[in-house]
């Protein structure tokens, strides 16, 4: 006998099956370099976009310093391929681990701060971030930048060598990665982690006052965070196969801004809304950079003023009102 | 046996004392209440007692285990619990999820085990439920359970952070101002929750405006007036008592 | 030049640089203190102070001296419509909010000057260039103007805000919010009246470096970031402690420039910002000591 329950568990297991084929399905049917170029990119905003959610969205902070470890990622990654003559997955492990040790150590005296002084922090991280890339010149080559970062190969026991140096090849491991973070942070948004999180966002003293070790739990999440965000890095390096200290600069922190803000923090569709509608979006305005950061402050500050929780969690209030309303029903 | 106890706590706003010297005892099984004017320093105290304020001077011991100054989280985990005058609660979700966010911090699991075993996660989350109901059903409000905080009336909000501060076990609830803008039926039902609770040893602490309310329940009640303690004893002897009359009408 | 010189001229560098982070500091940390703001686009006035000048200097053939206070105007003016149409609606709402608010008052902005102006760094041409020589030591004229308006404008903000009615009223709502319900303040007009004073403020400053330094879209941002770390080191709401910090980070950039190296210069106030929030971790800003 098959329940409603398995019923609904199969359909959501299918509809998810369907899902993840038609994403990687993508580059088969379009082969336009510059429709997978911009996906491409829509992928490693959003895995920056879901860092900043998890910090801002769910423990309630506002971390600027999400582009310091997409940045520090980058180097990393960089660094390893090009002057250590490193494979890409080392580099990227690297990419992960070294962004989280870093948020960890600098977390524990940012966090203990209020909100108002961890958004300060955060920014001066960034900007200290953005110093030491230019001036630290042995490593980092200063502005001139490190080039020729080469493309990912993944070699599977001297046996095959699969290459992701193509737009197509590099869609596929952009959307492989962007799932698996997805997945993750829906798994761990909605476990016992994400439930003190959410606490913490709501009310800190309370979560402290119910037993919740604050602390522990909003480190945990900033680094958590700094390594999704070194994911990001490390992929967009290995794509752009150029970087510099501009990867630091406030373009970056305001598009993830108006993704996350603008799609709903504090659910984990709604970055994945937001870096839709603005992949969309700067196709149809087709503006120079100049005019599309004027129209982005301007969505941003709408955003804010009317509709604070974003597209995403609007929908999720409405979602929760109808579910609420069966409830009583029965 | 003494439960609690204040050696000279103090505390300082920019110069100005709001808790000046308080030594207090609560023993085991007591109804204490704790009065005093507006801004006598009474929530201040209990903020000094629970963690969330450092205090200036002096100590605070929890059965004779020095407790000062220590997390919040700490103390809620040792066996204090709180409430708050607003009557706290997370607004933004449901009954049953705020009583679940409370209880899972008292049932032991590590952070990792907690993303990576399933069914050790399930039993607790089943456990918790339960728990969450039983608490739910004591105060009244389990068929509210799924409907958000932020919808409650401010006397069932009262009632829901109660069952909250029960979670952890405690062996002290301090209590700030339960009775507070709640109708007076509210009022029996929350008079008769201590009742009942303290019957079975749980020992409270309460900061209470409502005289009736001290009177009626309370072996015990402390004053404070501009931080400092000006009389305690029995509830009669402390009515009648000069000192608190005075410092009442010079309000 | 003499080793004498060249430090007499580092300070009075320095005295300048801190005249003016003062200036911007103090705007910044009065609109904390009534508003509970910080304000991330605070920098964009000091920018749009500037640009000010240069439209009012090189584009209508104004003096000096009327350009800088029509830049102050102007800006002032700016701040009045982003008052009233992007900070009052959010002034209840959580601190999250009002930061990501300022962030994009400070996108647009930046952004438009950047499309009017482009990126290319412009000169401001006073007509009173000139050298004065004082005591064997040579100065510009526009940096002395500077230094002392910066300082005049200071006397100014203190005698208002202790001698006049609105001063100290202003003072009691950045110390006190909710006692100003019980005396009957008016918020909604202090709030409106310090953000337009801090915003003045920032762009008095603007178009004094004008003439000194060439101006750019991104000028505002590279300051915020200092006035941030004087208000950090001063506290919060704090005038009094703003301007002593702002002393403290432009002479120490000014001698860390020019004996120490121009990197540790820049990454002066970011260490500063670090320094004070790790010895002092429960929190600058906090007016008492909740740990919550």
């Amino acid at each position: 006998m098959v329940s409603s329950l398995q019923v609904k568990r199969i359909g959501g297991l299918m509809l998810y099956c369907i899902i993840v084929a038609g994403i990687l399905i993508v580059p088969f049917l379009i082969q336009s370099p510059y429709i997978l170029h911009i996906l491409i990119l829509a992928g490693i905003y959003l895995i920056l976009a879901q860092s900043l959610n998890l910090m801002l969205g769910y423990v309630g902070f506002l971390s600027l310093a999400q582009t310091a470890f997409f940045g520090i990622g980058a180097y990393t990654s960089a660094i390893l391929a090009v002057t250590y003559r490193q494979p890409f997955w080392i580099g990227l492990i690297l990419a992960i681990i070294l962004p989280s040790l870093i948020a960890a150590v600098v977390g524990i005296p940012f966090l203990r701060l209020s909100r108002h002084s961890f958004v300060i922090s955060t920014l001066g991280f960034l900007l200290i971030c953005w110093l030491v890339a230019r001036n630290w010149v042995e490593v980092t080559r200063g502005p001139l930048g490190i080039p020729g970062i080469p493309s990912p190969t993944l070699n599977l026991f001297d046996l095959v060598e699969v290459s992701f140096s193509s737009r197509a090849s590099y869609y596929i491991l952009m959307m492989t990665s962007v799932l698996i973070i997805t997945l993750f942070l829906i798994k761990l948004v909605n476990s016992r982690i994400g439930r003190a999180f959410i606490a913490i966002r709501e009310d800190e003293a309370l979560a402290q006052s119910v037993g919740i070790n604050t602390l522990k739990y909003k480190l945990i999440a900033f680094s958590i965070s700094a390594g999704i965000a070194g994911v990001a890095g490390s992929l967009f390096a290995h794509y752009i196969t150029f970087l510099d200290p501009t990867i630091f600069e406030f373009y970056n922190l305001e598009h993830v801004l108006v993704i996350t803000l603008v799609g709903g923090s504090g659910t984990i569709g709604g970055p994945i809304l937001g870096s839709v509608i603005f992949t969309i979006l700067p196709e149809v305005l087709r503006v120079a950079k100049e005019y599309r950061l004027i129209v982005y402050g301007i969505i941003l500050l709408s955003t804010v003023l009317l509709m604070p929780e974003g597209v995403g969690g609007r929908f999720k209030t409405y979602m929760h009102k109808r579910r609420l309303k069966g409830v009583y029903a029965k | 046996m003494s439960l609690l106890r204040t050696e000279g706590v103090v505390k300082k706003f920019y110069g100005l004392t709001a808790v000046d010297r308080v030594n207090l005892e609560i023993n085991e099984g007591e109804i204490v209440g704790l009065i005093g004017p507006n801004g006598s320093g009474k929530t201040t105290l209990f903020d000094c007692i629970t963690g969330f304020l450092k205090v200036d001077a002096g100590r605070v011991l929890f059965r004779d285990k020095d407790i000062t100054n220590k997390m919040p989280y700490l103390i809620a985990l040792l066996g204090i619990s709180r409430t708050f005058q607003n009557a706290r609660l997370f607004l933004k979700l449901t009954v049953e999820q705020n009583m679940m966010i409370a209880i899972q911090q008292h049932q032991r699991l590590s952070s990792l085990t907690a993303l990576t075993e399933r069914r050790k996660v399930k039993e607790l989350e089943k456990e918790a439920l339960e728990r969450s109901d039983t608490l739910l059903k004591l105060v009244g409000l389990d068929r509210l359970s799924q409907e958000y905080a932020g919808n409650l009336s401010y006397g069932q909000r009262k009632l829901l952070s109660f069952a909250m501060a029960l979670i952890p076990y405690p062996k002290l609830v301090l209590l700030d101002e339960p009775a507070a803008a709640v109708n007076p039926t509210m009022i029996e039902k929350t008079k008769d929750l201590i009742k009942q609770l303290n019957s079975k040893g749980l020992t409270f602490f309460i900061i209470e405006h409502n005289m009736e309310v001290i009177m009626n329940i309370c072996d015990r009640v402390i004053v404070l007036n501009h931080g400092v303690k000006i009389a305690e004893g029995s509830p009669n002897k402390v009515r009648s008592d000069p000192k608190v009359i005075e410092a009442y009408l010079g309000e | 030049m003499s080793a004498e010189t060249i430090f007499i001229q580092h300070l009075v560098n320095g005295l300048l640089l801190s005249g003016i982070y003062g200036l911007v500091a103090v705007g910044l940390t009065l609109i904390y203190g009534v508003l509970e703001i910080v304000n991330f686009a605070h920098g964009e006035f000091y920018m749009l102070g500037a640009y000010f000048t240069f439209i009012a200097s090189a584009w209508l053939g104004l003096p000096y001296y009327l350009s800088i206070i029509l830049a102050v105007v102007s800006s002032a003016l700016i701040a009045l419509l982003v008052e009233r149409g992007a900070i009052r609606p959010i002034v209840e709402r959580p601190f999250e909010s009002k930061v990501l608010s300022t962030f994009a008052i400070s996108m647009i902005l930046a952004n438009v000057v950047l499309l009017l102006f482009t990126a290319t760094p412009q000169t401001v041409r006073t007509g009173i260039a000139g050298t004065l020589e004082f005591a064997g030591v040579f100065f510009s004229v526009e940096r002395v103007v500077a230094l002392l308006t910066g300082y005049l404008a200071f006397l100014a903000l203190h005698f208002f805000l202790q001698k006049t009615r609105l001063g100290k009223a202003i003072r009691a709502v950045a110390q006190n919010r909710e006692a100003c319900y019980v005396v009957g303040i008016d918020l909604n007009k202090m709030a409106r009246l310090t953000f337009t004073l801090g915003i003045g403020l920032a762009g008095l400053a603007g178009a004094l470096i004008a003439p000194i330094f060439s101006i750019e879209p991104s000028m505002g941002q590279a300051v915020v970031l200092k006035a941030f770390a004087i208000v950090i080191v001063g506290g919060f709401g704090s005038v009094k402690g703003a301007a002593l910090a702002a002393l403290l980070v432009g002479l120490g950039e000014s001698l860390v420039g020019g004996y120490v190296s121009a990197t540790l210069k820049d990454g002066l106030s970011f260490l500063i910002i670090m320094l004070v929030l790790i010895i002092r971790p429960q929190g600058i800003f906090g007016r008492t000591t909740r740990v919550l």
